[in-house]
């Protein structure tokens, strides 16, 4: 059986190599992060969910089945970790206050010129204030949105991870599009 | 003519539809500019979507789940630890070979004196003199419980409570303090 790169890694840990264990993190640690952090919206408690996050996934390493992605497995359990996190401490996940968003992000640019359609703004000003917007739409299309292109599953998988049925992902994930389309348009940042 | 739904479109633009349903939409979209001007704006959409826009995280993360799981704080109490046994294993064969509860400890000091090296002379030296504290606090403690309370435990098995309560004490102190103060540091 050929091994990936992450697989390669856990076999060296396995064998008690902790600078394969300190590869695996960094090459993790940015998406794990950006993926809790974006779900419950605190600083600290994301911080600390990483953390905890990284030490049980090295805790019961010896159980991943190496039939199946690494990053698959890890990001079921940073999502089972993360729903108990809210269902335990009831954390507000609901949308942030849209108006915030608007007044501090997004009309800061609606005196730009428009060109081929869009606002000339860079796309890094762009991919910045979506991801800012999709802060604000409501946790059952967030947190599918998160999955499928924070953490790049699959309908089937996050069907899987979330017990939901695959046509009610991709309804769901359709309804989120639109949703940050129509705000994208409301601001002007997209043109109609 | 009527535009076409959201969700076509974008079943346009991943590919989900059938093959009559895409040459349809297809068709629609070449001659429609509001529903070419939609699937733009979803295009858009994904091709931002798929480079999410990530932060970054605290730097300590790392540091930190490191250190709990591979922390240098073990070495050092190993290595302690080992010099301790160590130490504790001299005791018992010097004590075991000069039967020193028989008071032969004078003897044993007189033979190593004159025959051996003076770091084993000192070494004896200590030993006995470790002994004879610690058997003094025995005794001690022995003679306290048999008068305050009337027990007769004997010196040895006051010495192995004693022994206990010592190893407890450190485990309580090692938790306590010394990985607090490690967590500090590393928080």
């Amino acid at each position: 059986m050929k091994l990936d790169e992450d697989q390669s890694l856990i076999k060296e840990i396995l064998k008690g190599d902790k600078r394969a264990f300190e590869k695996l993190m960094k090459k993790y640690n940015r998406r794990i992060y950006n993926f809790i952090y974006r779900m419950i919206r605190d600083e600290e408690s994301s911080k600390e969910l990483t953390q905890e996050f990284f030490i049980k996934i090295y805790t019961v390493i010896y159980k991943y089945n190496f039939q199946y992605k690494f990053s698959t497995w890890a990001y079921r359990i940073c999502y089972n970790q993360v729903i108990d996190h809210i269902r335990k401490n009831q954390v507000k996940i609901d949308s942030l206050d849209a108006k915030d968003i608007k007044q501090k992000q997004i009309l800061d640019h609606t005196g730009t010129q428009i060109k081929d359609g869009y606002h000339n703004l860079e796309k890094e000003e762009i991919k910045s204030i979506v991801w800012k917007v999709v802060d604000t739409i409501p946790v059952k299309y967030r947190e599918l949105i998160l999955l499928r292109y924070l953490q790049g599953l699959k309908y089937d998988e996050i069907a899987d991870f979330t017990g939901l049925p695959v046509g009610t992902v991709k309804n769901r994930i359709f309804k989120a599009k639109e949703i940050l389309k129509m705000e994208m348009l409301k601001n002007e940042m997209f043109k109609q | 003519m009527k535009c076409l739904s959201n969700e076509k479109i974008l079943g346009y633009l991943e590919k989900s539809l059938n093959n009559v349903e895409y040459s349809l939409t297809r068709d629609h979209i070449l001659s429609c500019d509001k529903c070419k001007s939609t699937l733009r704006n979803f295009e858009l959409l994904e091709g931002v979507l798929e480079e999410p826009s990530l932060i970054e995280p605290p730097g300590e993360i790392e540091k930190y789940v490191m250190a709990k799981l591979f922390p240098k704080f073990s070495h050092v109490a190993s290595l302690v630890t080992l010099i301790a046994a160590s130490f504790m294993l001299l005791i018992a064969g010097i004590y075991i070979y000069f039967d020193f509860a028989n008071d032969s400890m004078i003897q044993a000091f007189q033979l190593t004196k004159n025959q051996a090296t003076s770091i084993i002379s000192s070494i004896v030296k200590f030993v006995s003199l470790v002994f004879s504290s610690l058997f003094a606090i025995f005794k001690a403690i022995n003679t306290l419980l048999e008068v305050l309370l009337n027990i007769k435990i004997g010196v040895e098995v006051t010495g192995l409570i004693f022994a206990f309560i010592l190893i407890m004490l450190s485990y309580l102190i090692y938790n306590k303090v010394f990985i607090k103060i490690r967590d500090s540091r590393q928080n």
